[in-house]
């Protein structure tokens, strides 16, 4: 059904993109809010990627590769979101909560933590953790999705997590030294 | 993978799972709405260069760069005809046969002229060319140049059967015969000749900058063969 949309699309069909649209548009939103950590910046993305999609979609070769070739887009979008967001990143400081007793709390803290620290990641970096822990994409079909090496996939996945298991467990260790204060 | 590390991937996992999943019902309404005026590309646009690796990228760029510098200086400094070694005239360039273009190409802008000398008096005036044509070379300040070039240097009117004239700014440089055309098909082209002068024969081999290439054969007017010359046409 969908590569018959895709087809019919690609030929102009702005019906039948628009039924594509309507199927990917929340898909494109989770994977652009993921990576970009903001509502606003994420639906940009999502709509640049779609109208990109329209636009391109007649040198899509392969329309079986329609998915793989969207979130592609997406994540492309989400790169040029996060230029812009850059620059006004120096006015946005992240502030460390205060040490909670409870589990609940606890439980909070330990998410802002992991949103700090992932906010740190690059978002090339950031694009490969939410496409493999996320969508579970296996590293042969991130680097196809993305247009890398799978070496340099492997190697961001990698270095991305580490990061972020260094920035928590920093974390962890500073909260601990400060409960058993 | 060993259990810390089994148990760290799940819980970036679970955060992830925690994210929205709905699109906000704006995205799909902006979307259909600009649909309309975003025109799709054609099939054959397929290679995009935002799909390649970003060293590839900068490769490109960068033997893009080099081969643009490398056009830019041959334009700049076109490749010369070596001179024959006679004293008198001191326009001179080994002899070639005339061939004369079919039909006009299309003008490619070329770079800006460089500044040059004033013609030698041995060239001023009318040349035949058998295509037919005719070729006036003349002084800086008469009305053909001033009214049509607006120039302060010589120029050349060049007079192709029942096309329209050609006139440009003429100088020469380094030797050769270079016109900033200003007027007729090769507006905005500056070419630039080899000359060739023996007696009453004047030969133009163009050498750089185009417009029309080939060689011109021109033979002064009134003499030999050469019917004498009307007057340049007055813009």
């Amino acid at each position: 059904m969908q590569v018959e949309l895709v087809e019919r699309a690609r030929r102009g069909d702005r019906d039948a993109f628009a039924s594509l649209a309507a199927a990917s548009a929340d898909r494109c939103y989770a994977l652009a809010y993921r990576i970009l950590r903001d509502p606003h910046r994420a639906q940009d993305a999502a709509q640049q990627a779609l109208l990109g999609a329209w636009r391109d979609l007649p040198t899509l070769r392969d329309v079986e590769r329609f998915d793989a070739w969207l979130h592609r887009l997406v994540v492309n979008a989400c790169y040029v979101e996060a230029r812009t967001e850059r620059r006004s990143a120096a006015k946005v400081r992240v502030l460390r909560a205060e040490p909670e007793t409870s589990d609940i709390a606890r439980g909070v803290v330990a998410r802002d933590e992991l949103e700090a620290a992932f906010r740190q990641l690059s978002p090339e970096h950031r694009a490969v953790v939410v496409l493999h822990h996320h969508l579970g994409y296996q590293l042969t079909e991130i680097a196809e999705t993305l247009g890398i090496p799978a070496g340099t996939a492997r190697s961001r996945l990698h270095h991305a997590v580490q990061q972020l298991r260094a920035v928590l467990d920093s974390g962890e260790s500073a909260a601990a030294g400060e409960r058993m204060a | 993978m060993n259990r810390t590390s089994e148990l760290f991937d799940d819980r970036i996992a679970e955060w992830l799972e925690e994210d929205p999943d709905r699109a906000p019902a704006q995205l799909l309404e902006t979307v259909l709405a600009a649909m309309p005026s975003v025109p799709q590309r054609r099939a054959g646009q397929a290679w995009r260069p935002a799909a390649l690796p970003r060293w590839w990228q900068l490769a490109a760029a960068a033997a893009l760069i080099v081969v643009l510098g490398l056009l830019g200086l041959t334009a700049l400094y076109p490749p010369t005809v070596a001179p024959s070694q006679s004293p008198e005239p001191s326009l001179t360039a080994p002899a070639r046969t005339f061939t004369p273009a079919a039909s006009p190409s299309i003008p490619v802008a070329s770079p800006s002229p460089q500044a040059g000398t004033a013609l030698p008096d041995s060239v001023i005036g009318a040349w035949y060319h058998a295509a037919p044509g005719w070729w006036w070379f003349v002084r800086a300040g008469d009305p053909a140049c001033v009214q049509a070039v607006r120039t302060d240097l010589d120029c050349v009117v060049w007079q192709r059967g029942t096309t329209p004239r050609e006139i440009g700014s003429a100088s020469i440089v380094d030797g050769d015969l270079q016109v900033a055309w200003r007027s007729g098909f090769c507006t905005r082209i500056t070419s630039l000749y080899s000359v060739a002068l023996q007696g009453d024969s004047l030969n133009l081999v163009d050498i750089g900058g185009g417009c029309e290439g080939g060689n011109f054969a021109l033979t002064r007017a009134g003499t030999g063969s050469a019917p004498t010359a009307p007057p340049p046409p007055t813009p």
